[in-house]
């Protein structure tokens, strides 16, 4: 397979679009997909204070109008939340501060050193009322839309990619990634990344269609068990026997939800998800068939 | 206008001395940058670098859905060189 690759980075992490080689579309799909990204990032990061997202947070309590878009992913984050029964959580926003994470991540991995605070209940979400474009979060309560947005820009961005004529395209934020378009036959192979040595392949998939996500324990990590992944029942930082769970669904936005419900639940969860779970013992479980 | 006093010429025996004096510090200085570099702390003993070798047991279940994704067997792990031609692209968490 021939394929072309353009990488930057966004959110936070690093982009790449991955498209056939030699098609005259290319430049156009990869302005596109960095115009959704810089316009996503705009609208929901939490670590710009110009963003819709953190003038929502800033007036919890209160009404306040958002855009179309934003209440679409906030509308997506909440249904999430009560089909995952609280275990996607988008209200971890002062838990997830609480465990050190109160900066961008690019800053702590310049040496921003971590501010520890005491444990913040988490479960709000249901709490949050969204009527129309009109949206109150409770007082004291802030949104953290960090692995839905990206998952749910991903989306958007692979859908400009083909729409820009390019015959399929992945985009791949951080690991979580969706294909669009009619890729070639078999498939696009994607390499599992081991958790505990990133360098090295843990395994390989061929996907042919819609998205996989990956959570990982030991990715945007600043201490011993200080990760950005709160499981909300205990509102810390998530110490279950998961290390790392991928999990495919038809949208990158489905796909980050579920992958962080199993990083939660723990293999068994595999029998309601299609993916790979990697446990601290070493044991890989995997529900998908072989190619 | 004051005259200055002519320069005295070095001697030869003079500018045998200094040459001498040249020649033997060439010759020690390597031998003096040895002698004040660092040297390893402690009682002589070395460091032990601990190797973690990782092992991975995997267990495949039925699938109970169809996924647009299956599993592709292909050789790789950190200790050895991979198998087969790198992948477009790689997930890993974020």
């Amino acid at each position: 397979m021939n394929a072309h690759t353009v990488a930057f980075r966004a959110m936070g992490t690093d982009v790449s679009l991955v498209g056939p080689a030699g098609s005259g579309s290319f430049h156009g799909a990869h302005l596109a997909v960095r115009a959704m990204f810089e316009r996503e990032e705009r609208r929901c990061s939490r670590f710009r204070a110009d963003s819709e997202l953190s003038r929502v947070n800033a007036n919890a309590g209160t009404w306040t109008t958002v855009s179309e878009g934003f209440a679409g992913v906030v509308a997506f984050a909440l249904d999430a939340a009560r089909r995952t029964d609280g275990r996607f959580d988008p209200t971890v926003l002062e838990a997830v501060v609480a465990a050190g994470y109160d900066r961008d991540f690019d800053e702590m991995l310049a040496g921003a050193r971590a501010r520890l605070r005491l444990p913040v209940r988490c479960g709000r979400w249901d709490e949050v009322e969204l009527r129309d474009r009109q949206l109150r979060l409770p007082a004291g309560v802030g949104l953290d839309l960090g692995g839905v947005a990206k998952g749910w820009t991903v989306d958007v961005a692979a859908g400009e990619a083909v729409e820009a004529g390019l015959p399929w395209a992945l985009v791949n934020a951080g690991g979580d990634l969706r294909l669009c378009g009619c890729p070639p036959e078999g498939g696009i192979e994607i390499g599992i990344e081991d958790p505990e040595d990133p360098s090295a392949e843990l395994g390989r998939l061929r996907l042919v269609r819609g998205a996989l996500a990956t959570s990982s324990v030991t990715r945007r990590a600043w201490g011993p068990d200080l990760h950005h992944l709160i499981d909300p029942r205990s509102a810390r930082p998530a110490d279950g026997r998961v290390l790392q769970a991928t999990v495919w669904a038809p949208t990158c936005a489905e796909a980050e939800v579920a992958a962080k419900d199993v990083l939660l639940s723990g293999e068994a969860a595999l029998d309601r998800s299609a993916g790979v779970v990697v446990l601290r013992d070493g044991e890989v479980h995997s529900s998908l068939e072989a190619a | 206008m004051t005259d200055r006093a002519p320069r005295a010429r070095a001697t030869r025996s003079e500018l045998r001395a200094w040459a001498w004096v040249a020649g033997g510090l060439a010759l020690v200085a390597p031998w003096a940058a040895i002698a004040a570099s660092p040297t390893s702390t402690g009682d002589g003993e070395r460091p032990t670098v601990v190797v973690r070798r990782v092992t991975r047991r995997v267990i495949v279940t039925h699938p109970t859905q169809p996924a647009g994704v299956r599993s592709v067997a292909v050789g790789g792990g950190s200790s050895s060189p991979p198998a087969a031609p790198a992948p477009a692209t790689t997930t890993g968490g974020s």
